[in-house]
């Protein structure tokens, strides 16, 4: 959580400043968390007038939703980085005819960095997610990738089953597993995600 | 859907984070945790777990994105000021060009409906002073220029007599949202957006008049949002955020 230019505790702070309507707070919380905010969406999204569009969706939602933030429940930045990824599965759902044909003139991929190695590698610089991380790599590699795929491509079910050419079933479990797998791994080595 | 089993309710929740959960499931499995407080310590429990994989190496956003989104909460208005990129895809160019097309269009528009309503009063006088501006006898024209959303506005001065224009600013300025831009200030002529100055935030601002800029008909003024110093193009980089026509004023 030390990423961001403020602590979690002056962030809990501003959020409840801005639930009051504090305009300074808001301003205030966009400096800090905004440039953590739109490199998930860039990373999601692939483009930066999208990612400029769901980073303005985001901060409105949380001007008018800060009241739902609940301090006991979880880092801030946590919370904030979860309304923004919300709102890129949102655009993406709205948007995936023209991100799989992209017509002539459209600005490019951000990255076409294989999608299945780049994140691991990037959340693993990241100071705090060093046990997920543990935990990902100790998955199979289909149900990683699955998962890594699904979060940061925003693929369904059935996009996987393209992706990773297997049959429907089969990615379904690869993820439940997945996902099955990942929480025994958190729950076993400490638990401090699970308070 | 058996929502009672623990093990099935753990996974939905866990599909949802991670948005494999899609469509009309996604929206009952909603509906069903607002009304199922222990459904949403699930669901908060997974983004728990998931969160440490949306924290990647910070990057900065374009300074516009912060003033939109201010002119959003102060507007009402929940439609982006970009354009959908679905939108700007139709136009063929940057949503930036259709505003300043739309105004220059606008201006066009109104200059021609002046000149028809001059010409067959005054069609010779009309056509010398088109031809050969008078400047000791030409008078300012002056606009106010609102900034929305907010109390900032600008009273803009052309004068052709001195050669300049003065712009005093009155009102607040959105204090953060202009640390690291500037506010330009353009004459929209019917061939396309012409740079004139950056405005002051407090006080007054002087600068010089462009030669040759026609000093008669319908003069409109543009604000958009620039990088430091203006624009480094000399066209609108940023987003228009307020335009307004200037009105013949006092003779100066």
């Amino acid at each position: 959580m030390s990423r961001a230019t403020a602590t979690p505790e002056r962030l809990t702070e501003l959020l409840a400043a801005v639930r009051r309507g504090d305009e300074q707070a808001f301003a205030e919380l966009y400096r800090c968390c905004s440039a953590h905010l739109y490199a998930l969406l860039l990373r999601i999204l692939q483009r930066r007038d999208w990612a400029e569009e769901a980073l303005q969706d985001s901060f409105l939602k949380i001007w008018q939703k800060s009241e739902t933030y609940e301090p006991a429940r979880g880092a801030p930045l946590t919370w904030l980085l979860t309304i923004a990824r919300y709102r890129a599965l949102d655009l993406l759902r709205a948007k995936r005819p023209e991100v799989e044909m992209p017509e002539e003139g459209e600005e490019p991929p951000l990255s076409m960095a294989d999608p299945t190695q780049d994140p691991l590698m990037r959340a693993q610089e990241t100071e705090g997610v060093g046990r997920l991380t543990d935990c990902l790599r100790g998955l199979q590699e289909e149900q990683r990738r699955s998962l890594l795929l699904a979060y940061y491509e925003g693929y369904t079910h059935q996009e996987l089953a393209r992706v990773l050419r297997a049959p429907l079933g089969t990615v379904k479990s690869w993820v439940r597993r997945g996902l099955s797998r990942l929480r025994d791994c958190l729950e076993s080595v400490g638990g401090g995600l699970e308070r | 859907m058996k929502y009672q089993d623990q093990n099935l309710r753990r996974t939905l929740a866990g599909e949802y984070v991670l948005g494999t959960l899609r469509g009309a499931a996604r929206r009952r499995f909603e509906k069903l945790a607002g009304q199922d407080p222990a459904l949403r310590d699930e669901v908060q429990a997974w983004e728990q777990r998931l969160g440490g994989l949306a924290e990647l190496e910070p990057v900065a956003p374009p300074p516009t994105a912060w003033l939109s989104l201010q002119l959003r909460i102060k507007t009402g208005n929940s439609v982006p000021l970009r354009r959908l990129p679905s939108e700007s895809r139709a136009a063929g160019s940057p949503p930036i060009w259709r505003i300043w097309a739309g105004l220059a269009a606008a201006v066009a528009m109104v200059s021609l409906v002046m000149l028809a309503q001059y010409r067959p009063q005054n069609q010779a006088d009309q056509v010398a002073r088109l031809q050969q501006p008078e400047p000791s006898a030409a008078r300012d024209f002056v606009a106010l220029l609102k900034m929305p959303g907010s109390s900032l506005q600008w009273t803009v001065s052309l004068s052709p007599s001195r050669g300049m224009i003065t712009a005093e600013a009155a009102g607040d300025y959105i204090k953060l949202g202009l640390r690291s831009m500037d506010l330009q200030l353009w004459w929209v002529s019917p061939q396309g957006p012409v740079p004139l100055g950056v405005l002051p935030l407090v006080g007054e601002g002087v600068m010089p008049l462009p030669k040759g800029m026609p000093m008669q008909g319908q003069i409109t003024l543009a604000v958009s949002l620039e990088p430091p110093a203006g624009s480094p193009t000399g066209k609108p980089t940023g987003p228009v955020l307020t335009s307004a026509p200037a009105a013949n004023g006092l003779q100066s």
